[in-house]
């Protein structure tokens, strides 16, 4: 066995010790198929201002998808949805074959979700803050409290779990933020920007968990501005520009189709920031003036 | 206890509301643990502390009001009737701004928006913390009532102190229920965006409640003598159709909030935050720019007038201005055609002293906002632009909260007065308006809009306002009698006091400046490197 592999089934064991008589959903059947997620021309608006235009997509089990798109294209919004959090105006999503967001809770069982922005409560400690989001997902205490040293010890925080949260650096803050994503071990992990602040051993260990998961049966649909990281780590890539879905297929495929030789060119070309070199040289103008 | 409350009965009867029984314990507990760390406190309701020193001066105000029953001793029902209402005001005053706090501004809920908590059992852990406020100050009100019955009754009883607390509990818990019904119906009829801006202006209820109580009853009662003469069988139906449908809003209003709650959660705490705004380059900060200390003064204007209108936390702390201003306009009205200086007093000898509790509210508000963690800007700014930042606040404050009303005044006096009146009368008024500002500025402790708000500020706000009524109508009879003798002796006293109020302005002005820097810790960093750099 190689290293690498090693190095990943050895973050999985930690992270699934003690799993065996948790209930990670309700232990109910939804009768879905492959597809973890349905989103059927999608349509959602903050107030008057339309963001999604009738986004369609589906997303299979065992999937690594990454979703790319410029600043304010819709691509967190498209993750609050399938997390429960926002209503889509019209269109239909299913998760895990229950619709949203009438079965919201539901779907907030099945899945884990690290968000762009690290809302946390800051007088809470680091350990603290993990059981209460393990309890609310109905983790039994013994398997909680186990995945919680599991986690933190491969993160390096056990020994600042006892700290508040607001004595946590950025990266210490988004560490905690993957964790009480995956306590509940969720059958879709949504991730917004998951290494943002994080050092390279644990961007690393991350990118490693995530091949982990995948492997275990997990989804997960990762959205990132860092391009490389998601040319290497996702089996598909879906791009949103202005609220539309421009591209959805494998990253050799896109690379293939617009004859471009890395993603970050595809994406260029597809979101039409191909020469940036104009803007450049105005900011730089306006500095001098 | 706790076992014993957290039972499997008590689970039974919250799951027949509907009410996810574990998570509701692991809300309350975090509710609990959050405010008693006083975070966001703004969100969660009072903490423990606060709560305690409020009930002592609530214990304090039900004495006082015992006083006014000693001398014409009441009947039990009497009684119990005053101070259920009582208690229901009080209560009322405190409560909806508890409700508009707890329910429309949810932050906390934006950490928790992804976890499978329902709406019903999140909105039910929010009440339950609520309702700590009620056990706390309606016993506290009612508690030398209760006691003191045995010598007020003209006829007391011995079980009359326990019916007393009972009853007024009851009433303070459905004043704390209409009020969560009260936010209840505003996100059943207004857009999630809309709901926080709505809220304000319920929030308003109270105060206004308290000031037009009298007139609207004297009008309600005499309608109803004609529409429902005593002993009428209109009157028993209203008597019973009254209670059935206040339930009825109270229940319809608090499923309201229960629904989707926690779908609408983001579009609460946004509020209007993803509607366009016109910005433009004011005039008025052109003239502070040039005149004030430049783009440092200019930022100082710019940015507090955008925040005073934008920021939610601050608007809502200065709602008791908006009775304040009301009444004011109703003393011009009522007093307004009579000259100040025709030697009888009327309400315009007040007017510029009410600018001055004006100013006092904006200057202890103006440092806690919404959004303060963004003042981590003002980190990275030089710390020479901070006396020009400074002059730039006051600029505003002085042009949005003086110049402007004193302009308005003057075109409407100038129709009352003699022309002359109104321009003494006007410049007196600025002047006194303007030493107040002068003084006021040193209340404001920091960066304006860079704290979080503090509920706890208001159990000292009322005594802080009754030394300043005592204050101002000393200032007023001192003004009357003295100063409003002849239009030298005023002409005289205004150009003393435009003089003190650059002085005072001045020294302020110094001491803002020095307010904001150490705010941020750069005073003592700046000490700290002056300090190494003399050892070296």
């Amino acid at each position: 066995m190689r290293c690498g592999q090693v190095r990943k089934r050895r973050v999985v064991e930690r992270f699934l010790e003690a799993e065996t008589d948790v209930n990670f959903g309700h232990g109910e059947s939804t009768g879905y198929n492959d597809a973890i997620v349905e989103f059927d021309q999608v349509v959602f608006s903050y107030g008057h201002v339309e963001v999604l235009h009738e986004i369609s997509f589906r997303l299979e089990r065992g999937q690594i998808v990454g979703l790319l798109g410029p600043n304010g294209a819709g691509k967190s919004t498209t993750i609050k949805i399938i997390a429960g959090i926002h209503a889509h105006r019209s269109g239909s999503v299913r998760v895990a074959g229950l619709p949203l967001p009438e079965c919201a809770i539901d779907v907030k069982q099945r899945i884990g979700y690290v968000p762009e922005a690290a809302m946390l409560f800051e007088t809470l400690t680091g350990q603290e803050f993990l059981e209460l989001c393990g309890r609310f997902h109905g983790v039994e205490e013994d398997t909680l409290q186990a995945r919680i040293a599991g986690i933190l010890e491969t993160f390096g925080l056990s020994s600042d779990r006892v700290l508040r949260l607001d004595a946590y650096s950025k990266g210490m803050r988004q560490k905690i933020l993957i964790a009480a994503a995956l306590l509940h071990n969720p059958d879709l992990i949504l991730l917004d920007e998951p290494l943002s602040g994080l050092d390279v051993n644990a961007a690393i260990l991350i990118k490693d968990l995530i091949a982990a998961l995948a492997a275990e049966g997990k989804t997960i649909l990762y959205s990132s501005h860092v391009l490389d990281v998601v040319e290497k780590i996702c089996d598909r890539v879906l791009i949103i520009h202005q609220g539309r879905l421009i591209a959805d297929g494998s990253a050799e495929g896109l690379k293939e189709s617009t004859k471009q030789t890395t993603l970050e060119d595809v994406f260029r070309v597809l979101t039409n920031s191909a020469n940036v070199d104009p803007g450049v040289g105005r900011i730089v103008s306006a500095l001098r003036s | 206890m706790k076992r014993l409350l957290r039972g499997p009965a008590a689970e039974r009867m919250l799951a027949a509301a509907g009410i996810d029984a574990a998570r509701y314990w692991l809300l309350l507990d975090l509710f609990t643990e959050l405010a008693d760390r006083r975070e966001i406190l703004n969100h969660l309701g009072r903490d423990g502390v606060t709560l305690k020193i409020s009930s002592w001066m609530f214990v304090f105000v039900g004495g006082l009001a015992c006083v006014g029953f000693l001398r014409h001793p009441p009947s039990a029902p009497t009684l119990l009737g005053a101070f259920a209402l009582i208690t229901a005001l009080l209560l009322g005053c405190i409560l909806i701004s508890e409700a508009g706090n707890s329910l429309v501004n949810p932050v906390e809920a934006l950490v928790l928006a992804h976890q499978p908590i329902e709406g019903a059992t999140y909105t039910a852990a929010k009440l339950t913390h609520l309702l700590r406020v009620v056990g706390y100050l309606a016993p506290a009100v009612n508690a030398i009532p209760a006691l003191a019955s045995f010598w007020m009754l003209n006829q007391p009883f011995w079980y009359y102190p326990l019916i007393h607390l009972a009853a007024t509990y009851l009433a303070g818990l459905l004043t704390g229920l209409f009020a969560c019904a009260l936010f209840g119906w505003l996100l059943r009829f207004f857009p999630a965006p809309r709901v926080k801006s709505v809220a304000q202006i319920v929030e308003l209820l109270p105060f206004l409640s308290i000031m037009f109580a009298g007139q609207v009853w004297s009008v309600a009662a005499s309608r109803i003598a004609v529409w429902m003469p005593e002993g009428s069988a209109v009157r028993l139906y209203f008597a019973i159709a009254l209670p059935i449908l206040a339930a009825a809003i109270v229940v319809t209003g608090v499923r309201a909030l229960s629904g989707d709650y926690m779908i609408r959660v983001s579009g609460l705490v946004h509020g209007g935050g993803g509607g366009r705004v016109k910005s433009r380059r004011s005039p008025a900060s052109d003239i502070v720019a040039r005149r004030l200390g430049g783009p440092p003064a200019r930022a100082g204007f710019a940015y507090t007038a955008r925040l005073m209108r934008r920021d939610w936390a601050f608007r809502r702390q200065l709602i008791a201005i908006v009775p304040l201003m009301i009444s004011a306009g109703v003393m011009l009205g009522q007093g307004g055609a009579i000259d100040p200086f025709s030697g009888r007093f009327s309400a315009v000898h007040i007017v510029p002293h009410l600018f001055g509790v004006a100013l006092f509210l904006v200057a202890i508000s103006i440092v806690y906002g919404s959004d303060h963690k963004g003042a981590w800007v003002f980190l990275l700014a030089p710390s020479g632009v901070f006396a020009g930042f400074a002059r730039g606040v006051h600029g505003l404050l002085w042009f949005a909260m003086i110049g402007v009303p004193h302009a308005v005044l003057l075109g409407v006096l100038v129709w009352l007065w003699p022309l002359f009146h109104v321009l003494l009368w006007v410049v007196f008024s600025l002047s006194v308006a303007s030493l107040y500002l002068g003084m006021v500025l040193r209340l404001i402790d920091g960066i304006p809009f860079s704290k979080q708000p503090v509920t706890s500020r208001g159990v000292y706000f009322m005594g802080i306002m009754m030394g300043g009524a005592l204050a101002i109508s000393i200032a007023v009879g001192l003004q009357y009698w003295l100063v409003f003798r002849s239009v030298w002796m005023v002409a005289a006293v205004t150009g003393g006091l435009l003089a003190t109020a650059g002085v005072v302005t001045r020294a302020s002005l110094a001491a803002f400046a020095v307010a904001m820097r150490f705010n941020l810790g750069l005073e003592s960093a700046e000490t700290g490197t002056i300090y190494t750099e003399i050892e070296a």
